[in-house]
């Protein structure tokens, strides 16, 4: 846990454009995940979910005016591309891809109670711990309720019949508000369902903070563990920053 | 009329089950005449295997007419709910094929099978998703491109065909489980298909609200095809069933026939 943690932490300290540095620490996870018997082009593939997140940096592409690359008029709107912006962009779109990554490896290696137990012992408060691994614990719930909504949604997206002139599909505003409405339900349903979880621990007994079975006391090695982290940020930060940059 | 409405096929074997006064009646859907005896759903050799590697169906073979009523019997994981979700195109078969109304059941046909077939989920929470159930029911013809009279029209006739005019404005999630049941089949009613699939339409309903549904059933004039464990609700609507299990037809003939024969429902989980 302290070693992914490390590295995330390594990863995101790296300037941007530390491109060779990126690669670096992505064949490190690539490797560790070879080890641990997960298939690295899944893994990789299954990193791609942080990308929609990093669109939120697109808008530096064409609001910094630093290293100007290209500057015209797109439909009557001046427009220019940045190439710091750009870089940035590019920069937390492979920082953020391989942080997931990092992260899947630690989870298939490590079941979730091991994962919110280190939590709870770097004196993560309880609650966020314990949302940290129900979140992961019932994730495949929301996914099966998402898809179910999907699937009820495709199956009443029909044609007219009979008049080729009509075009389905209604316009691009209603589509957009059916998916927000899609995801306000999905949100709705998942705090309903967590809700019913939580009464039903309640009467079991529960507390609200995720049961992780015995405590393991702490370990001698976690000193070890904790130092040779230390050294691995910063020698990921230190290598990184002489590596070449573009 | 569009390419892949293809002429209709015909059944290969005639239904001894069928009304007799299907046999005379013809209708004009989508300004189409279709003699009933007819094979408006016709399923051919249909395989269906899950990613997981489950094989679900195993060489499905079923002709129904149009109008017809069919009850799906069928111990859990059967098939009946899979087989279902291949007539409307949301399931996609390994091997075989599914013609709807005369369309090949496809990419390229999917806008206008779900057009002819409306199917209602067994949970109603699967199938309503929009925060009033006024825009719930007006979703599929939205979708269709209908102008707003006519949707306006279609989704207060599909309310008031089950009795939830005055619903409309209500979430369905603050509904109670026969209220969003109703709700669920207005949502395909507003679409006018020519068929309608129900998953397990009776469960979870009190006593009332199972009488209710069973009357509504019984008054559909569309072609019916139910997948049910509840007997009783076979017994009262449909004259033909069929027996699916292990991803096959295993039986298909009179409703009474079948449900009279012990030997038959406790070989497939049925009593």
């Amino acid at each position: 846990m302290v070693a992914a943690l490390s590295a995330v932490f390594g990863l995101a300290l790296l300037p941007a454009g530390a491109y060779v540095a990126y690669l670096v620490v992505w064949l490190g996870v690539t490797l560790a995940a070879a080890l641990t018997g997960i298939k690295p082009l899944a893994l990789a593939r299954r990193g791609f979910v942080a990308l929609p997140f990093v669109l939120a940096a697109l808008p530096l592409v064409f609001t910094r005016h630093d290293e100007l690359l290209w500057s015209g008029s797109v439909n009557g709107v001046s427009l220019t591309i940045s190439g710091a912006g750009l870089r940035i962009l590019l920069s937390a779109a492979a920082k953020a891809w391989i942080s997931v990554q990092i992260s899947l490896v630690l989870i298939a290696r490590h079941p979730i109670e091991s994962v919110v137990g280190s939590l709870r012992r770097m004196r993560l408060p309880d609650a966020l711990a314990t949302g940290i691994g129900l979140t992961v614990r019932y994730l495949d719930l929301l996914r099966d309720e998402g898809l179910r909504m999907l699937r009820a949604r495709a199956s009443r997206s029909a044609s007219p019949l009979g008049d080729g002139r009509i075009r389905a599909g209604g316009s691009l505003r209603w589509r957009a508000r059916v998916t927000g409405n899609l995801a306000g339900a999905l949100f709705l349903r998942a705090y309903a369902r967590a809700a019913r979880i939580e009464e039903a621990a309640a009467a079991r007994g529960g507390t609200g903070s995720l049961s992780i079975g015995t405590e393991v006391p702490a370990d001698p090695r976690l000193v070890a563990g904790l130092a040779a982290s230390i050294i691995m940020v910063v020698t990921i930060v230190v290598v990184g920053s002489l590596l070449p940059q573009w | 009329m569009s390419d892949e409405r293809r002429t209709i096929l015909p059944a290969p074997h005639a239904h001894p089950h069928r009304h007799a006064s299907d046999a005379q009646q013809t209708s004009t859907h989508s300004g189409v005449a279709h003699n009933a005896t007819e094979s408006w759903i016709h399923v051919e050799h249909l395989h269906f295997r899950y990613p997981d590697g489950t094989e679900a169906l195993r060489g499905i073979d079923l002709h129904i007419a149009r109008g017809e009523k069919v009850a799906l019997l069928g111990p859990n994981g059967a098939g009946k709910s899979t087989l279902m979700l291949h007539l409307n195109g949301i399931h996609q078969p390994t091997h075989g094929s599914i013609h709807v109304a005369g369309l090949a059941v496809g990419a390229a046909t999917l806008g206008r099978v779900r057009a002819e077939v409306g199917l209602v989920f067994q949970d109603p929470d699967d199938q309503l998703f929009s925060p009033t159930v006024w825009e719930d029911v007006a979703f599929g013809p939205t979708h269709m491109g209908l102008d707003a009279a006519t949707l306006h029209e279609r989704v207060e006739a599909a309310l008031a065909a089950v009795g939830a005019l005055d619903l409309a404005d209500r979430s369905p999630t603050r509904l109670s489980i026969g209220q969003r049941k109703r709700v669920a089949l207005a949502t395909v009613l507003a679409m006018e298909p020519s068929v309608l699939v129900f998953d397990e339409p009776s469960a979870g309903l009190d006593p009332r609200g199972r009488r209710e549904l069973i009357e509504l059933l019984a008054s559909l004039p569309q072609t019916l095809i139910v997948s049910t464990h509840d007997l009783d609700l076979a017994r009262a609507i449909f004259t033909r069933s069929i027996v699916v299990d292990g991803g096959r037809i295993v039986a298909d003939g009179a409703t009474n026939e079948l449900l009279n024969n012990g030997a038959l429902l406790l070989a497939h989980g049925l009593a």
